[in-house]
């Protein structure tokens, strides 16, 4: 019984750590971005499309990583279905108001320097999940403003991304609603895969020790998702 | 099942919080994991930054060079269909390295209407394209350097404003210094 419980553990350990690191190269497979078809898609579109929105914003919240990193963080140490739909909706809040603000008040910011933030908040969060904050400031910054912070930097690296395609204004705000409602979606079904993966690996009774090295796994993520931005900030420059 | 019980408060309290050393070190290799794995793989194979020459040995800037930096992603709104390596054709031409980008796309014109299409290339690089109209079209190909002497500067390669109604094929060949553009409709 020992024996096994601990080959669970330590099988469960390898298949978080390898998710995670899955995130890694995902990034250089360059998945965050809307894939060329669906952007010849988005600029040829005149008029309201709002299915075919709903399921680019969908399909970018599933396969955008950087997103899901950052999500992982968050809801790593909460266990109340409660907790996780109050974290999960400052964030919404927060992305939608900048992803719907910032394509219909035509806001434009360097989309490097914007994935680079949001790559830093994967790493802040990590760093929040190991306590650093406790230990090296002496308190932890409010986890709700915080998530509110980045939610906003989130939808701001959306509606950047949205507006470097050449957006039709016809339908222009029925089909950045559907996007978001879209991203919401995405962003469910991601979660739900992530709570169920947590929720197994949270049974065994090794849990809060490999959640430390976890964390440190999702900083490494963040720290490569801010260094790979950085360099496309100066390549493109 | 101890953490059964701990799942009262909002965040799980941590059984033994770690020690400042104890972060500051996970800090440390996560920040020294991902410099090696941005030097060794993500450089080379997003942009073709190869410090450590890791990229060469695992035929990871072949990445970079298939796809191009994505400023030049940007710059050519047609997708590719395939890539696949083409021989260079002798004559005027300078060698390619690497392998070429394959384009076509179907378009369908309406009276008056126009379709210009835009490529963003090397000094030097060659282009090939063919075309073929079911109807009569009025066409013209020109390019203009990414210094333009005056904002209105271009060169005319060709121009055909009474194309008749007959379906035609042409093949050009042209070492270009500049953005060809070719424009199609009337």
């Amino acid at each position: 019984m020992q024996v096994r419980a601990f080959r669970l553990r330590v099988a469960v350990f390898v298949a978080a750590v390898l998710i995670l690191s899955a995130f890694v190269f995902s990034a250089a497979a360059g998945a965050h971005n809307v894939s060329k078809r669906d952007a010849s898609f988005v600029e040829s579109n005149q008029g309201p499309a709002i299915a075919a929105f709903v399921y680019l914003g969908a399909k970018h919240m599933v396969t955008g990583y950087d997103h899901i990193a950052f999500l992982v963080g968050v809801i790593f140490f909460l266990y109340r279905l409660k907790d996780i739909v109050q974290y999960v909706s400052i964030f919404t809040l927060g992305h939608s108001v900048t992803l719907l603000g910032g394509v219909l008040g035509g806001v434009h910011a360097n989309p490097y320097m914007i994935d680079a933030v949001i790559g830093l908040s994967v790493v802040y969060k990590a760093f929040d999940n190991m306590d650093g904050f406790r230990r090296f400031l002496g308190f932890e910054p409010n986890t709700k403003v915080a998530v509110l912070i980045f939610g906003l930097f989130h939808g701001f690296g959306l509606a950047t991304k949205l507006q470097e395609l050449d957006l039709a204004k016809n339908g222009l705000i029925t089909n950045i609603i559907s996007f978001n409602v879209g991203v919401e979606i995405g962003q469910v079904l991601a979660l739900t895969a992530v709570l169920i993966a947590l929720g197994v690996w949270r049974t065994q009774s090794g849990f809060l020790r490999q959640a430390f090295t976890a964390n440190a796994v999702l900083m490494t993520v963040g720290f490569v998702l801010v260094g790979y931005q950085v360099a496309g900030y100066f390549v493109a420059a | 099942m101890v953490e059964r019980s701990l799942q009262k408060p909002e965040y799980l309290e941590r059984v033994q919080a770690p020690s400042k050393q104890a972060i500051a070190k996970a800090t440390g290799i996560a920040l020294a994991v991902a410099l090696v794995i941005l030097f060794t793989a993500v450089l080379p194979a997003e942009y073709g930054i190869d410090p450590l020459k890791t990229g060469a040995f695992l035929h990871l800037t072949d990445l970079a060079k298939a796809s191009g930096s994505k400023m030049a992603a940007k710059a050519e709104p047609n997708a590719p269909i395939g890539a696949r390596p083409v021989a260079a054709p002798a004559g005027i031409y300078t060698a390619q390295p690497g392998i070429f980008k394959i384009d076509s796309e179907d378009l369908s014109l309406m009276p008056s209407e126009g379709v210009e299409i835009k490529y963003h290339m090397q000094k030097g690089a060659g282009m090939v394209y063919s075309w073929k109209a079911t109807a009569p079209v009025a066409f013209e190909f020109h390019g203009d350097p990414d210094n333009k002497p005056n904002k209105d500067y271009f060169e005319s390669y060709e121009l055909n404003d009474q194309a008749g109604f007959r379906p035609f094929q042409r093949l050009v060949h042209r070492a270009l210094h500049r953005h060809p553009r070719l424009v199609l409709g009337k």
